[in-house]
């Protein structure tokens, strides 16, 4: 799933102090589920921005919304005369949702309430951790399905380097070396000769580096 | 000696078997709490969330004071502990609108401290150090 | 012959080799390389120049290694995947030769979180395995990763590192058995504190012959004081320094008199090390303190240096 956080409020409120109405359009799809940007969260930020406006003597409408996807112009729709009415719409939905109203609503102001960080999975209740950075050509299956793009620091395909001690990642005691998690469990599937084989140079055009990606199913295609 | 009195609106949100137990204590005994104090009660502390302490503020209230059973006494294990954390979370939200960190509290309580939690509510007033800005 | 370079000439006439390390500036006043030149000039066999070592900016190591040529010594130059694609790691291999470097080291390198610039963008196109192969097929296919045809010669001994004391161990050996598959020609490792657990990893090099495909030079780093053995031992990826190493540091007092116990104590490892089947010659890292070689070589019996038979 996408996991987003909240931004600090004050860098929120940067945006908004001139402003005379804002929409807070939430979305009930990934930023509910890691709890950043769903009904309830739209809730509190709304009544965050009204004690704002009102501790700062400002006058500011502030109205609430949610949509059950804001990626997909079809739930959207609802929106148009929210959007008609309000100086800016702080949508709080992932980066994707954010340019979806606005390419939807190409005359109106939309500002990210959420920093949009990764795709990831939730290990406990309150804690995601990345798992995918979408390099567009899979190799799960060399490495015991743990992703060396993703989730080594240097993303290394022949890993380990030389900082890796205790199971834990140079960079950061919380990051596992993912090539002690590569190790350990081709071990556990009996694939850990596989690892000796020396991994050729990566062919970065299918990620974000070949320039921003489509996919186009035309068995599908209108 | 005289001390101003501030009464300004309060609120109190606490936990039935704390703060509504000792209140209901208080009651038997004609006490109660002073008239610009609110009292909201929810079932446990484990229920109470930013949300809820927001709109208070937004009400009108311009002090809150959280209360639940102290830790180990919850009935349902954790809900001081959420209580705590979620009053945390508030505060810095609400230091961050413009709204002083010290007008939220968090108190513990078991029933037989109505004494207390009356005692707190008039305490509950700005930091001598502190010069309020309006 | 691969390259033709002394250090390759050495090794290929059986001597135990000696290489150091050089620093260099923190901006372009290469008066520092110059200096630290002479230091080690006659100490050791070939110098080994960093690459914004732990992601610090310095004087890129290609432009040191043209000034070690200039005075008549044999750079070993270190180039990290983390701040270069392959364009620029093909590209800066063209301006070493062509500047008459002849060794060349690929390292992964030292995450940027831990320099003066954590803000930078990771490249890590390449990693150190991938990198020695690539430099294998320039030299050996006269090609370009890409597979275009190269105008002219890369002549390069390819050099690689390994962390013995580093996790998984049993990857340590896998690493190394697969950066020799790649190509590699000379090894210089993490420099070793604790003996048994590189005798342990030498036995396993040794068990797989990989010994005797790819030249290996034990790394050291001699001790300047306590404070530093704790400093390496907490701070530095990678390295673990074991409890009587400190405490016989601690021991031998301050200044002057520490760092002559830290010269001793390196050579006396690099004695120890030199028995050992497997080993082709030394590494000594002294950070910032380039005059601690000649007394270390002295005292190892490593002076004066072998002539290397012309090629």
């Amino acid at each position: 799933m996408i996991v987003a956080e909240r931004k600090p409020i004050a860098e929120i409120l940067a945006n908004l102090r001139q402003v005379s109405s804002v929409a807070v359009v939430g979305c009930d799809t990934c930023v509910a589920v890691c709890m950043a940007g769903g009904t309830k969260e739209v809730a509190v930020l709304g009544a965050a921005l009204r004690l704002a406006a009102r501790q700062e003597g400002r006058e500011q409408l502030v109205t609430e919304a949610c949509v059950e996807r804001q990626c997909e112009v079809e739930f959207n729709e609802p929106l148009a005369e929210l959007v008609a009415n309000h100086d800016v719409i702080l949508s709080m939905a992932c980066g994707v949702g954010v340019q979806t109203l606005a390419e939807q609503y190409p005359s109106a102001v939309v500002y990210p309430a959420l920093n949009t960080k990764f795709m990831g999975r939730p290990e406990e209740l309150g804690t995601w951790s990345e798992r995918c950075l979408g390099c567009g050509n899979c190799v799960l299956d060399k490495f015991g399905g743990v992703c060396p793009i993703t989730r080594c620091s240097k993303n290394l395909l022949n890993g380990p380097c030389g900082g890796s001690q205790d199971g834990k990642c140079e960079v950061d005691p919380s990051i596992p070396c993912a090539w002690q998690l590569i190790y350990d469990r081709m071990m556990a599937i009996g694939q850990v000769e596989r690892l000796m084989r020396v991994e050729p140079a990566k062919d970065w055009t299918t990620s974000r580096d070949g320039g921003p990606r489509k996919v186009v199913r035309e068995d599908i295609v209108p | 000696m005289t001390e101003t009195r501030d009464t300004s609106p309060m609120m109190v949100i606490g936990c039935e078997r704390s703060a509504g137990a000792a209140l209901a204590r208080l009651a038997d005994e004609g006490r109660e709490l002073p008239p610009h104090v609110q009292w909201q009660s929810v079932p446990c502390g484990g229920s109470i969330d930013e949300l809820m302490i927001l709109e208070a503020f937004e009400n009108g209230a311009e002090r809150v004071m959280v209360v639940s059973c102290a830790a180990g006494a919850c009935n349902s294990l954790v809900g001081d502990e959420r209580a705590r954390r979620r009053t945390a979370a508030a505060r810095e939200l609400l230091e961050s609108v413009g709204v002083s960190s010290w007008r939220l509290r968090y108190e513990t309580m078991a029933p037989n401290m109505g004494s207390d939690l009356l005692r707190w509510v008039d305490e509950f007033v700005a930091p001598e150090e502190s010069i309020e800005q309006s | 012959m691969k390259s033709g370079s002394k250090l390759e000439r050495l090794l290929e006439q059986g001597s135990f080799v000696v290489t150091a390390e050089l620093g260099p500036p923190k901006g372009p006043d290469v008066s520092v390389v110059d200096r630290k030149i002479e230091l080690l000039r006659n100490v050791c066999d070939a110098v080994n120049v960093t690459d914004n070592q732990t992601a610090i900016v310095r004087l890129c190591s290609a432009a040191a290694c043209a000034r070690l040529v200039a005075a008549g010594i044999e750079p070993v130059m270190q180039m990290t995947a983390r701040d270069r694609n392959r364009l620029a790691i093909q590209a800066d291999v063209f301006g070493a030769v062509s500047q008459g470097v002849r060794n060349l080291l690929c390292l992964t390198g030292d995450h940027q979180t831990f320099g003066n610039h954590p803000q930078a963008r990771n490249v890590y196109d390449l990693d150190s395995v991938q990198m020695i192969a690539m430099l294998k097929g320039m030299r050996d296919e006269g090609h370009l990763l890409g597979g275009e045809e190269i105008e002219g010669e890369v002549p390069l001994l390819i050099g690689g590192a390994a962390n013995p004391f580093g996790d998984p161990f049993e990857m340590r050996v896998i690493r190394l058995a697969k950066k020799v598959a790649a190509g590699v020609d000379f090894i210089q490792t993490q420099c070793i504190y604790d003996m048994p657990r590189f005798r342990e990893w030498m036995h396993r090099v040794v068990d797989l012959g990989l010994h005797e495909r790819t030249h290996i030079l034990a790394g050291v780093m001699p001790l300047k004081s306590a404070g530093m053995a704790r400093y390496v031992d907490s701070s530095v990826a990678g390295i673990r320094i074991p409890d009587p190493i400190i405490k016989r540091m601690a021991g031998a007092g301050r200044g002057k008199a520490a760092r002559a116990e830290g010269i001793r104590m390196c050579a006396e490892t690099i004695q120890e090390l030199r028995e050992i089947e497997g080993v082709r010659g030394v590494h000594i890292m002294a950070v910032e303190w380039e005059e601690a070689i000649e007394p270390i070589a002295a005292q190892a019996g490593l002076l004066p240096r072998p002539i290397a038979a012309t090629a």
